[in-house]
C-alpha cells in the first residue's frame, strides 16, 4: 500500500500545486458559476419562498456545470509531453492515479463550492430552515459523486473525437440518481419539509457502488489502446 | 449470412404485418380504455424487447472485457442498437397511449422516468462508440455499459421514493379519479378530492359542485315552470351527469318535476306518456320532464313523447350551466374540508412510509365500502322506484276512486230526481183527484138541482138580436187558455187525455164584471178552496149549463132568473187559480163542450200567454 499512498499523495500535490500557480480551471469555474448564479435570478424570480424550492436544484446544476469545466482539464493537461503515455508504462498502480485526480477535482470543486454557497446565501436571500449541518455530508457526498464519476468518464472521454463535449453526454445521464439526491436533500434542509435521511443514504451508496465500480475498470480504461 | 437477409427482411415484414393486423383487427377492443389501448400490443412487447436487448448488451459487455471476444462486442453492439430503437418505441408510444387513458402525456413515474434515463445511457453509449477511436471503442463502451447497469436500479430508487414524497393533487371528477387510479397503480402517490357536478364518484355521498349544480337546475325549473303553466306546454329538462342520474335525481326531487328520467332506472316512455295524459284528464295541461343527459337525447325523447300524447313539448338542454356559477355555501364547505384532508394526507404520505402503508390499507378498506355505498345507492334508487310506483299506484286508485264517486253521485242525483218526480206526480196526481173531485161534486150537484127543478120555461135565447146563442162573459177578456186538451198538469184527466181543459179561461183585469151568456136560472152558486173556486152555475134551456169560476164574489143566488147580459158575479183568483181570470164552462147534458160555437167571434181573440206559462189559467 505503500507505493499507493506515495504515488496518489505524489500526483496529488503535482496537481495542486499545477491549479495554485496557473489557477486556469480554478478561475474558469468561478465565473462559470458566478454567471450561472446571475443568470438563473433573472430566469426565475428569487422570491424567498420559491427560491428555497427551488435553490436546491440552481445549486447543484450550477455546481455541475462548473465541475464538467474542471473536469475536462483533468486529464487533457496530462496528454500534453505524452505524460499519461508515461503513466501506462510505469510500474505505478493505475488506481492511484485515479484516486489523486478524483481527490483533486473533489477540492477544487469543494472550493469552489465554498466559496460560492455564500454568494448563493446573498442573491437567492436563502435561510436554512432545516437541520443546516446535514449539507456538509450531503455536499461532501454529492461532490464526491460527480468527481469520481467525473474523473473517470474525463479518461474515457479523453481520446474521443470532440472530448468536451463527449464528458457531459456520458456523466449527465449516469449522474441522475446523485443529482436528483443531491437536489433533494439540499431542497429538504433548506426548506425544513421533512426528513433528509434516504437521500444522503442513497449518495452513500451512489458513492460507494461507483467508487468500487471506477477502481476497478480504471486501468481498463486507462490502458485502452 | 448475407444472403440470408433478404428472407429474413421478408419474413420480417409479413410477421409485422401479420402481428398489426392481430392488433388492429382480430383483438377485440378494450372496455374502458377503447381503441387507444391496442397501442399495448406495440407498447409492451417493445418494452419487453428493449430490455431484453439491453440485458443482452450488459451480459455480451462483461463478456468481452472477460475474455476480448470481438464476437461479444459486435452483439452488444447491436443489442445496444435495436434496443436503443425499441426504447424508442416504448417511449413514443407511452405518451400515445396516456394522454387519452390518463389525461397527460407524460409522468414522472418509476417506469417511464428509469425508462427514459435508460434510454438516454443507451444513447450515450451509442455516442460514445461513434466518437472514439476503433481501436478503444470496444473497451470504452463495454465499461459504459457496466455504469449503466449500476446506474438502473439507484435510478429506479431514487425515483420511486421521489414520488412518494411528492403525492400528487388529483382534484376532479370520474375521468380524473380514473387518471389517478392509472397512477396509483405505476407508485405515484395521489390524493384524490372529489370534485364533480356530476357525483358520480363512489365513495362519496355528495362531490364538491354538486349542489351547487342541483341549484342551478331548480332555478331554471323554477323560470321554465312559469312558462309551462302559462303556455300549457311540456317540458323535457335534460342535465348533466355523465351515465349517472344524481343532478336529474336530486333536481327533480327538489323542483317537484313530474316526471324524472334516470339511466339507472328502467322507465318505458310510454308510461311517462300516460301519466301525462292521464294529468291532463285531470286538468294539469303542464308537466316538467327531468331527465339525465345519461338517459338519452332530450330532442328524441320530446319527440317521442309529443308523438304519444300529442302535446305541445319542448327540450331545454342546461348543459354547461350547471357546471359554472358561484358556488352554494354547502359546497364551500364539502371543497373546505376536503382540501384540509387532501392537504394532512399529502402530508402524512411524505412523512413516513409506514403511514403510506397504513393509509394504503385503510383506502382498501375505504374502497371495499365504497362497493357496499354503491349497493346502497343502487337500493337508494329502487326504494325511489318503489316509492314512486306507490305514488303511481295511489294516484290511480285516487283516480278509481274518483271515478266512482262521479258515478254513484250521478246515479244518486238520476234516482233523487227520480223520486222527486215520483212525488211530484204523485202529489199532481192528489191534487188532479181533488180538483177533479171538488169540479164533480159540483156538476153532482147541478144534476141533483136539474132533476127537481125545471128550466124549459125559460125561453132560449134564439130569439136574441144574435144568431149566435152566447154572448162573451168578459167582452174585453182575452183568452188566457182555450177548450181542449192541456199541457198544464193541473188540469184533470178526461177521458182518454191526461190533462183536459173543460173550458176556456178570460182575462180581465181583477174585480170587472161577469155577465150571463144566456137566460136562465141560477142552479148552483157555491165555494171550494179547491177546483173552480167560487162559481156560479146558470141552467139555461135545452139541457144547457154554464159555470162561472174563480170569482172573487157571486152576486145572484140559487133560483134566481137571469137574462143574457146580466151580471152574475166579479172577477177573481179563488179556487185552483195562478192569477185573476174567469173559467167559463159549457156543458151540454152535463157534458163538457168547447163553447166557441155558441159565441160571436171577432170578440176576445185567443191568445196563449207562453212566458207566463199557467197565469190566468184553470
Amino acid at each position: 500500500m505503500k507505493p499507493v499512498r506515495s504515488i496518489t499523495l505524489a500526483t496529488l500535490t503535482k496537481d495542486i500545486r499545477l491549479e495554485w500557480r496557473s489557477k486556469d480551471a480554478l478561475n474558469a469555474m468561478l465565473f462559470f458559476s458566478l454567471l450561472v448564479v446571475v443568470i438563473f435570478s433573472f430566469s426565475f424570480d428569487p422570491n424567498a419562498e420559491e427560491s428555497r424550492q427551488i435553490a436546491g436544484g440552481l445549486v447543484w446544476v450550477a455546481f455541475l456545470f462548473s465541475a464538467v469545466v474542471a473536469l475536462n482539464q483533468t486529464w487533457a493537461r496530462e496528454l500534453r509531453n505524452q505524460v499519461l503515455d508515461a503513466y501506462r508504462v510505469s510500474p505505478a498502480p493505475a488506481n492511484s492515479l485515479f484516486i489523486a485526480k478524483a481527490l483533486g477535482n473533489f477540492l477544487l470543486v469543494s472550493l469552489l463550492e465554498a466559496v460560492m454557497a455564500p454568494l448563493f446565501t446573498i442573491f437567492y436571500n436563502l435561510r436554512v430552515l432545516g437541520s443546516g449541518w446535514q449539507l456538509i455530508p450531503v455536499a461532501a457526498l454529492g461532490t464526491w459523486a460527480l468527481v469520481v464519476n467525473g474523473t473517470f468518464f474525463a479518461a474515457v472521454s479523453l481520446r474521443t473525437r470532440s472530448r468536451e463535449i463527449m464528458l457531459p453526454l456520458l456523466l449527465f445521464p449516469i449522474s441522475i440518481p446523485a443529482i436528483q439526491s443531491m437536489v433533494e436533500a439540499t431542497r429538504i434542509i433548506l426548506t425544513g419539509d421533512g426528513s433528509a435521511r434516504f437521500w444522503i443514504v442513497l449518495l452513500v451508496t451512489y458513492d460507494v457502488v461507483f467508487t468500487t465500480a471506477c477502481l476497478a475498470l480504471f486501468e481498463t480504461v486507462l490502458q485502452a489502446e | 449470412m448475407k444472403r440470408l437477409f433478404p428472407i429474413f427482411a421478408v419474413l420480417t415484414a409479413l410477421l409485422l404485418a401479420y402481428a398489426l393486423y392481430q392488433a388492429l383487427v382480430v383483438a377485440p377492443t378494450e372496455r374502458t380504455m377503447g381503441d387507444v389501448q391496442r397501442i399495448f400490443y406495440y407498447h409492451v412487447p417493445s418494452a419487453w424487447t428493449a430490455f431484453l436487448l439491453f440485458f443482452v448488451n450488459l451480459v455480451a459487455s462483461v463478456v468481452y472485457l472477460v475474455w476480448r471476444n470481438p464476437k461479444a462486442d459486435a452483439l452488444a453492439v447491436v443489442a445496444a442498437e435495436v434496443g436503443v430503437v425499441f426504447c424508442t418505441v416504448v417511449l413514443v408510444t407511452g405518451p400515445i397511449w396516456a394522454r387519452p387513458v390518463w389525461g397527460i402525456w407524460w409522468t414522472w413515474d418509476v417506469r417511464l422516468t428509469t425508462t427514459l434515463v435508460l434510454w438516454l445511457i443507451y444513447v450515450s453509449y451509442l455516442v460514445l462508440r461513434r466518437f472514439s477511436d476503433s481501436s478503444q471503442t470496444p473497451k470504452l463502451a463495454a465499461v459504459l455499459a457496466i455504469f449503466g447497469a449500476l446506474d438502473v436500479p439507484l435510478v429506479y430508487f431514487s425515483i420511486w421514493f421521489f414520488r412518494t414524497q411528492h403525492p400528487q393533487p388529483v382534484i376532479g371528477g370520474g375521468g380524473s379519479a380514473l387518471g389517478a387510479m392509472g397512477l396509483d397503480s405505476l407508485g405515484v402517490p395521489v390524493v384524490t378530492v372529489p370534485s364533480t357536478v356530476d357525483n358520480d364518484l363512489l365513495g362519496t355521498d355528495v362531490t364538491i359542485g354538486h349542489m351547487s349544480a342541483v341549484d342551478t337546475v331548480v332555478q331554471n325549473v323554477n323560470r321554465v315552470r312559469d312558462t309551462a303553466t302559462s303556455h300549457e306546454r311540456i317540458f323535457v329538462i335534460e342535465t348533466m351527469g355523465r351515465d349517472t342520474g344524481h343532478i336529474a335525481l336530486d333536481a327533480g326531487l327538489a323542483s317537484g318535476a313530474e316526471s324524472i328520467l334516470v339511466p339507472e332506472i328502467e322507465v318505458p316512455l310510454e308510461d311517462v306518456s300516460r301519466r301525462i295524459l292521464r294529468a291532463h284528464a285531470r286538468g294539469k295541461s303542464h308537466s316538467i320532464i327531468m331527465m339525465a343527459e345519461g338517459y338519452g337525447h332530450g330532442f328524441d325523447v320530446a319527440r317521442q313523447i309529443q308523438e304519444q300524447t300529442e302535446l305541445e313539448t319542448r327540450v331545454i338542454v342546461l348543459g354547461h350551466l350547471q357546471r359554472g356559477g358561484s358556488p352554494l355555501a354547502s359546497d364551500r364547505i364539502i371543497a373546505s374540508r376536503l382540501g384540509a384532508r387532501a392537504a394532512e394526507l399529502k402530508s402524512l404520505m411524505a412523512q413516513d412510509l409506514q403511514g403510506v402503508q397504513d393509509e394504503r390499507v385503510k383506502a382498501q378498506k375505504a374502497r371495499e365500502e365504497q362497493i357496499k355505498e354503491r349497493q346502497k345507492l343502487d337500493s337508494e334508487l329502487a326504494q325511489l322506484r318503489d316509492l314512486q310506483a306507490q305514488q303511481q299506484q295511489s294516484v290511480d286508485d285516487l283516480q278509481t276512486k274518483i271515478y266512482q264517486t262521479q258515478t254513484e253521485m250521478a246515479l244518486l242525483s238520476r234516482q233523487s230526481a227520480q223520486l222527486a218526480q215520483a212525488v211530484t206526480d204523485m202529489l199532481q196526481k192528489q191534487q188532479d183527484a181533488i180538483i177533479a173531485a171538488a169540479m164533480q161534486a159540483v156538476w153532482t150537484q147541478v144534476q141533483l138541482w136539474s132533476q127537481s127543478n125545471n128550466v124549459g120555461t125559460i125561453p132560449a135565447s134564439a130569439g136574441h138580436s144574435t144568431k149566435y146563442r152566447f154572448i162573451w162573459p168578459e167582452p174585453q177578456a182575452n183568452i188566457s187558455q182555450p177548450f181542449g186538451p192541456s199541457k198544464y198538469w193541473f188540469e184533470p184527466a178526461y177521458g182518454s187525455y191526461p190533462h183536459f181543459h173543460t173550458g176556456i179561461d178570460l182575462v180581465e183585469p181583477f174585480g170587472s164584471p161577469v155577465y150571463a151568456a144566456d137566460d136562465g136560472i141560477v142552479a148552483l152558486v157555491g165555494s171550494s178552496s179547491s177546483g173552480y173556486g167560487n162559481y156560479v152555475v146558470i141552467a139555461h134551456s135545452g139541457g144547457l149549463d154554464t159555470l162561472y169560476g174563480h170569482l172573487s164574489t157571486a152576486v145572484v143566488k140559487v133560483g134566481d132568473r137571469v137574462s143574457q147580459g146580466q151580471p152574475v158575479g166579479l172577477e177573481g183568483s179563488s179556487g185552483n187559480s195562478t192569477g185573476a181570470h174567469l173559467h167559463f164552462e159549457l156543458r151540454i147534458n152535463q157534458k163538457p163542450v168547447d163553447p166557441s160555437p155558441y159565441l160571436p167571434p171577432g170578440a176576445p181573440a185567443p191568445q196563449i200567454d207562453e212566458a207566463g206559462g199557467s197565469r190566468f189559467i184553470l
